[in-house]
């Protein structure tokens, strides 16, 4: 891959809806394959020697796979925020968020305590540091979700989108319609989308992190049969079941 | 092999542990400083509570415990010296009645509860033999 993909040590992130802080450069240039993963994403772009151009980009609720260009020395650092936290820590409702996500005048327009994370840096190193330092104080002024919604994100995680949104409603005692546009709110994904996003997700970690066969992995990850897992890994991977490319596996956590 | 753990997968750790200690009158063994991870006071095989996150982690999926949804098919078991007095407790501590104290053919005072999660806990006497 062109670039390397690392996240911090746990120990550096502010435990307050933030999933992973994360940075990577491109050595050389090339394609680097993105895929769905329901999360919102608060990333700084720059060139990697002279981070004095920072541009912020809001990733975007895209329901299929991209491919990024980047040219060498070409650098980033990101914070994804935990399902249902990044409407609160941005100050934004993700409902009406384009999939491509938001960038430039737009972005800064919208949020205008971004004007401090762009201004110049003398090198990545600081540029990283008073990364986390934003968004920690930001994650102090800011009062956590609402218990209910901490619980719909878990059971849709924990459940790894094996259950259908009546259901995932009823336990909650919120009406289907109620679960939806509220999950709408919190990540820009339809529950449909988002739990076919996670099924997905966890389908290709059970075939590249456990190892097991692609017929194992449809029947555990609930799948009706292979060519519906098939299906599934060409819409949101742009690969097969049976060859996955070398992605990036993000740390998901709810 | 020998039998380790029960680790129940609960939303809030926290709030489970706490509940427990008043509702079931057991103690904290251990909490991990994350509060994803806690132990309770139970001798020799360890009860203890899980943040769900960690079994997205772990890489398997579930069916999450809700008070309002079906209960999951196990139970967890309290030998109690008063059991009538111990489900009165679990009661007015957040659990929900399922089955008030009776007396079992088999000599045993039988009771059964739902935790705050929505898993069954029986309350029961020794079984005297």
């Amino acid at each position: 891959m062109p670039a390397r993909y690392c996240e911090l040590p746990d120990s550096m992130i502010p435990d307050a809806g933030i999933e992973a802080i994360w940075h990577s450069r491109s050595d050389r240039a090339g394609t680097y394959r993105v895929l769905p993963d329901g999360r919102c994403d608060l990333i700084l772009r720059y060139a990697s020697d002279a981070p004095n151009k920072i541009e912020a980009v809001l990733s975007g609720p895209a329901s299929q796979f991209y491919d990024l260009d980047l040219q060498p020395g070409m650098a980033f650092v990101g914070a994804r925020f935990k399902p249902g936290h990044a409407p609160r820590f941005l100050g934004m409702s993700l409902a009406q968020m384009p999939p491509e996500g938001l960038r430039g005048p737009a972005l800064m327009h919208a949020l205008t305590w971004l004007q401090a994370l762009t201004a110049p840096a003398v090198s990545p190193e600081v540029l990283l540091a008073r990364f986390g330092t934003c968004l920690a104080e930001r994650a102090q002024e800011i009062p956590p979700p609402p218990q209910k919604t901490l619980a719909i994100a878990a059971a849709f995680h924990v459940s790894a989108g094996r259950m259908a949104l009546e259901d995932l409603a009823r336990i909650h005692r919120v009406s289907s319609r109620q679960l939806a546009r509220n999950w709408r709110h919190l990540t820009g994904f339809s529950p449909k989308t988002y739990c076919m996003i996670l099924q997905f997700q966890r389908a290709l970690r059970l075939i590249t992190k456990s190892g097991l066969s692609p017929a194992a992995a449809a029947y555990e990850a609930g799948y009706a049969d292979q060519p519906h897992m098939t299906r599934a890994f060409h819409r949101f991977g742009g690969f097969s079941p049976a060859r996955p490319l070398p992605v990036t596996l993000v740390t998901m956590r709810s | 092999m020998r039998f380790g753990y029960t680790i129940i997968y609960v939303p809030d750790v926290r709030a489970t542990l706490a509940h427990y200690q008043r509702a079931f009158g057991l103690a904290e063994r251990f909490i991990h400083e994350s509060g994803t991870y806690a132990e309770l006071e139970t001798g020799a095989t360890v009860l203890a509570f899980a943040a769900e996150e960690l079994a997205e982690m772990h890489g398997f999926a579930l069916r999450p415990n809700r008070s309002a949804d079906l209960a999951a098919g196990v139970e967890i078991a309290f030998i109690s010296a008063d059991p009538d007095q111990d489900y009165a407790r679990a009661l007015s501590n957040g659990a929900t009645a399922l089955s008030p104290p009776k007396d079992m053919p088999w000599g045993q005072r039988v009771s059964y509860v739902r935790d705050m999660n929505g898993c069954i806990v029986e309350i029961c006497s020794e079984i005297k033999g």
